[in-house]
């Protein structure tokens, strides 16, 4: 079989290139599937190649940004800000049909870091009440920010920006 | 609810500034490193502290052994270091879920001012503590 | 405490784009505790959620690690290059502006680091790969004429690969093994869809001249 078609740089091809690369494309089949089976990556390289990723990125995350907050006693402390968040996640999260997204806490209060403000983006699931979630949203993060990080959260901003369906 | 500032001794004053560098080289005096890790003894100890320095889990040992361990470049939990004004104690935490965070964080500023009580640590001047958590898990 | 409230639908440009990019890039949705979707994933990975990272690794990792494997036809080579693009997605995705496109990037970084990989090959032809060193094993199970029959044919074809152009190589692969479409694999490659169908017609013209009388 002579696959003769002018290649140019985005040239359209003919029915009859069309059908003679579709031809080819059938008998070369076999090989083609043969070596893509040689190709499958064991479970174990799978996992070792994760298991390096995750340690690269846990190191990076101790290098990341820090937020400045302040005891109730006084004590100025920094902290990842990406631990922050995920006290914020995770009450969010806790929240029946609600997923975070973007979460945001910032040092307020009087001396500045002794309270927290908070804004945070969510997902609902479809068919929820914002209204009525929002109230839940709120309760959790206050009790959760208060319970983990020891701080008051003076302000809680919820925007939701998206719906899923489960 | 203490006001900041009180303290039982008029030297210690709290400038915090909750800085955070990437720097890790410390090229302290032998008495800076020993007593950074009298200090990192007495922090590993306090309930919620998980570890000190991505690493370096096993801190917790001699005195002796720790100055040993110790480079140049390495990343310590614990870094006592004195400038012109006085002296800066540096403190990176791994804390886990087991306490709130502010508490932990009181907690190792009364073990460090413990410390210093104790001569531990000789502070004149400005003390200024340093410390950051670096996870949470 | 104030709360502020706005309340969005999902925007219909949204919705096209998450079904097109479902389409090409067809990922479990069974794995891992969370079951969301890749925009919560991809908002709060590059918030510094370890987590949501973790569930996109899972998601992708397999499908990445098999795509490069087919197209260098090295494992280590592959690993390398999966790892690197992982751990750069990590570090830069707060550079990608349409979360839903998640797929489609990191695609593209890890086409991109192929085809690097296959230039430096070939630049260096003292250090181009003995098709021995190649991981290709012959079906254990045929009799031995057969094998080597087999393990010709298919030798044969990772050499003719070998000798395609880096940029017709990586193109190829998307189409022929990865199954993407030409617009596809033009949006994976931000590239025009005309420089992928003659990418494509210069591979396949080399590999049927290439493998003539062996098939």
């Amino acid at each position: 079989m002579d696959v003769n078609e002018h290649v140019g740089s985005g040239a359209e091809p003919d029915q009859t290139s069309a059908d003679s690369q579709r031809e080819s494309d059938a008998q070369l089949r076999g090989v083609i599937d043969e070596y893509m089976s040689t190709f499958q990556p064991e479970p174990e390289d799978t996992a070792g190649v994760r298991e390096r990723i995750l340690q690269l990125v846990r190191d990076d995350l101790y290098r990341g940004p820090s937020t400045s907050l302040q005891t109730q006693q006084g004590h100025p402390f920094s902290i990842s800000t990406a631990s922050v968040r995920s006290i914020v996640r995770n009450a969010v999260d806790a929240v029946d049909g609600i997923r975070a997204r973007s979460v945001d806490v910032e040092p307020a209060g009087d001396p500045e870091g002794s309270a927290a403000t908070v804004s945070l983006t969510v997902a609902m699931r479809a068919g929820i009440s914002f209204a009525s979630t929002a109230e839940a949203i709120r309760r959790s993060v206050s009790a959760e920010v208060l319970a983990e990080l020891g701080i008051p959260a003076a302000r809680i901003d919820i925007n939701a920006e998206d719906v899923y369906v489960d | 609810m203490t006001d900041r500032g009180e303290s039982k001794d008029s030297n210690l004053v709290y400038s915090g500034n909750g800085s955070v560098n990437g720097s890790g080289s410390v090229n302290g005096s032998g008495k800076e490193v020993v007593e950074s890790a009298r200090l990192a003894d007495s922090v590993t100890s306090i309930a919620g502290v998980r570890a000190l320095a991505p690493g370096l889990r096993d801190l917790v040992a001699t005195a002796t052994a720790k100055v040993l361990r110790r480079t140049g470049d390495e990343p310590v939990g614990v870094d006592v270091t004195r400038g012109g004004d006085g002296v800066k104690v540096r403190i990176d935490a791994h804390l886990d879920h087991t306490r709130a965070v502010a508490e932990v964080v009181d907690e190792i500023f009364s073990v460090v001012e413990a410390d210093i009580a104790r001569g531990a640590v000789e502070v004149s001047g400005r003390l200024d503590i340093d410390l950051r958590v670096v996870s949470r898990g | 405490m104030k709360i502020f409230l706005p309340v969005k639908q999902v925007r219909p440009d949204v919705a096209n784009m998450l079904t097109a990019i479902a389409v090409a890039y067809d990922v479990d949705m069974t794995r891992h505790d969370d079951h969301f979707d890749i925009v919560t994933l991809v908002v709060r990975a590059r918030e510094g959620d370890i987590d949501a990272f973790e569930a996109l690794v899972d998601r992708y990792e397999t499908k990445l690690l098999r795509f490069c494997l087919r197209t260098l036809g090295d494992r280590q080579d592959a690993e390398d290059v999966v790892q690197d693009t992982l751990v750069q997605a990590w570090k830069s995705m707060s550079a990608l502006t349409e979360p839903a496109a998640f797929g489609t990037w990191i695609y593209r970084l890890a086409s991109n680091k192929c085809t690097d990989l296959l230039r430096r090959r070939m630049a260096r032809p003292s250090d181009a790969q003995d098709p021995d060193d190649m991981s290709i094993h012959a079906d254990g199970r045929a009799s031995v004429e057969k094998s080597v029959e087999a393990r010709t044919a298919l030798q044969h074809f990772s050499d003719v690969l070998q000798t395609l152009s880096s940029e017709q190589r990586v193109t190829w692969v998307l189409h022929q093994m990865e199954g993407l479409s030409y617009a596809e694999v033009a949006t994976t490659l931000g590239i025009s869809e005309g420089s992928v169908r003659g990418r494509i017609h210069r591979a396949r013209t080399a590999i049927m001249e290439g493998m003539e009388g062996w098939t």
